[in-house]
């Protein structure tokens, strides 16, 4: 049994204005995620990625179908018991400064997942754990006094990291942690996840749209587009051998280190959208 | 809720604060020596009192300020009367606060009702509200408590609008999620995520609420209503010496309005200090 378990999930969102279409963001996904694995979910924006990463932490309800984690049904706990399940399952932002309380101190908001679901440990050790999460994920324990407008946007990342591994949690839902950083910080907070995720044996469902992030961190791809996984297999073999119109794009879209590389761009050829691209592939 | 096991440290904050803005912290030193005075002070002469010998003066060393038409020393009497219409200005504040917070929370909740009240909000808004107090305090007969409810009745719909806008907004943001992520109570949401993100932008809307009720009060007052005389108020003596302008004797209404202004320049400044240390913290 797998770890994380979603099954023929589906989500509507009603239209934003009157008049409006409804937007289909997920049709029937299924998905698992092993115990220790990375699983990265690949999409454009708009394909349902995000909307998957908040159904699989039943921060979104769904419309129908199933998650399970560790064999328990999201869908059917009550509030308490869903609460008190969220100490397993934590989440990572794509923008750092916006999940993080502007008012509250570094050191309490990587405190409130402890002061919330191991309240005996009392001041002193709540505390003390802190101050080495911190450090563990590279950040100076004086940081613990200061507020979270104070720091830069790779130290915020390592902020959001250490609220979310601090319960100790065997399920991370990544969502695009990196895609709101420069390049040389995205490199630092990849290493810090991938040392975290060796340490802890934590699961990592990690939502991106970057293929070059996506090829590094990943035991697993799961390909997303339009509302639909339509391919998910090993890392290596999806690049390998790539199924779907969809996946092939995507690959071919990857930008070569090396500007004289001649392919790059080859499956938009005459074509004005991506998704023209997809439905309009000319035999290669 | 106090289990922080770290905390920014404020008092750094509000002294950084306070250099910052000169204007602000000298606003808040004048309107405090001007209540204390008014309170406790021994006045150079009775500020109720008149004295048919000494009728328009122009300030100098007897009476700094001059008196009025009736020889009552303008000094005594612009100072007595931050009693009064600083009294009734904060104690309208308060009452705009509560009720307007109490209201704005509940206007911020989801469902039908909250829509309901919005409406009626609107509505009521639609009239011109210092008109409508001024028709409640004279029809009350002059009652100060009505100037009090006429200032609510003003500054509770903007409490509301700002509260209920604040609150819907923070409710989509992202640390508001990252704390339901992290399993956190509607409780603590509330108290420890929602609230404390509020309070900053409800206490520049409290300050502009003081200064904005320092000016009805006056208005209400220059039209002959609420504070009635001998009790002095700026706006009575404004209107007192308003005929004397012309005439050359500029400090009966001068003082006044110099205190008016003083005093709306100071909590305006005030409102302004503390909405940029709010963004500050926002960055």
């Amino acid at each position: 049994m797998s770890l994380v378990e979603i099954e023929d999930v589906h989500k509507v969102f009603p239209a934003r204005q009157r008049g409006g279409e409804p937007v289909h963001a997920l049709k029937g996904v299924s998905l698992h995620v092993n115990e220790g694995e990375t699983l990265a979910v690949i999409g454009e924006s708009g394909s349902g990625k995000s909307t998957l990463g908040r159904v699989a932490l039943r921060l979104i309800d769904v419309d129908s179908g199933a998650v399970r984690i560790d064999g328990k049904d999201l869908g059917t706990m009550d509030a308490n018991t869903l609460r008190r399940q969220r100490a397993d399952m934590q989440l990572v932002f794509q923008e750092p400064f916006e999940s993080l309380n502007p008012r509250m101190a570094i050191g309490a908001i990587v405190a409130e997942p402890l002061q919330i679901h191991q309240p005996q440990l009392g001041t002193t050790e709540i505390r003390r754990q802190v101050l080495s999460t911190l450090e563990h994920v590279g950040l100076p324990q004086s940081f613990a006094d200061r507020l979270p407008g104070e720091l830069s946007g790779g130290q915020q990342q390592r902020v959001g990291i250490a609220r979310a591994i601090i319960s100790r949690p065997r399920f991370v839902v990544l969502d695009e942690p990196t895609s709101s950083l420069d390049l040389s910080i995205r490199a630092q907070i990849l290493a810090l996840l991938a040392e975290l995720q060796r340490e802890y044996s934590m699961a990592y469902l990690f939502v991106s749209h970057d293929m070059h992030t996506v090829e590094w961190v990943s035991d697993r791809i799961a390909v997303m587009y339009l509302g639909e996984i339509v391919e998910t297999k090993p890392t290596r073999e999806l690049f390998d051998a790539p199924e779907h119109p969809y996946t092939q794009t995507l690959l071919s879209a990857r930008l070569s280190p090396d500007p004289r590389e001649p392919h790059a761009y080859k499956a938009f050829a005459g074509h004005k959208t991506v998704r023209d691209a997809v439905e309009n592939q000319e035999p290669a | 809720m106090h289990d922080d096991v770290f905390a920014p440290r404020r008092g750094v904050q509000m002294r950084r604060m306070l250099r910052q803005h000169p204007g602000a912290a000298l606003g808040v030193l004048f309107i405090l020596v001007l209540l204390l005075a008014s309170l406790f002070a021994p006045l150079p002469y009775d500020p109720m009192g008149i004295d048919g010998g000494a009728t328009l003066r122009s300030p100098g060393g007897e009476h700094w300020f001059g008196t009025d038409g009736a020889g009552g020393d303008i000094f005594s009497r612009v100072i007595y009367a931050a009693r009064v219409d600083l009294s009734l200005a904060l104690a309208g504040t308060v009452l705009s606060l509560v009720v307007g917070v109490l209201l704005g929370l509940a206007a911020s909740s989801k469902g039908k009702g909250s829509e309901r009240l919005v409406r009626g909000l609107d509505a009521f808004q639609a009239f011109p509200l210092l008109i409508l107090a001024l028709a409640l305090v004279s029809l009350s007969g002059n009652k100060l408590y009505m100037v009090v409810v006429a200032i609510a009745l003003i500054n509770v719909p903007r409490f509301m609008r700002l509260l209920r806008s604040e609150v819907l907004s923070l409710r989509e943001s992202r640390f508001i999620e990252a704390a339901t992520a992290t399993g956190a109570s509607p409780r603590r949401i509330i108290f420890r995520h929602l609230l404390p993100n509020v309070w900053g932008i409800v206490l520049v809307q409290t300050s502009l609420t003081v200064a904005n009720a320092i000016v009805v009060i006056a208005s209400l007052s220059f039209l002959g209503i609420g504070v009635s005389p001998p009790t002095p108020s700026w706006g009575s003596m404004i209107r007192d010496g308003a005929g004397n302008m012309s005439s050359g004797e500029w400090w009966i209404a001068g003082f006044a309005g110099l205190a008016v202004v003083l005093c709306v320049l100071a909590f305006n400044q005030l409102a302004d200090a503390i909405g940029d240390r709010t963004a500050r913290t926002y960055r």
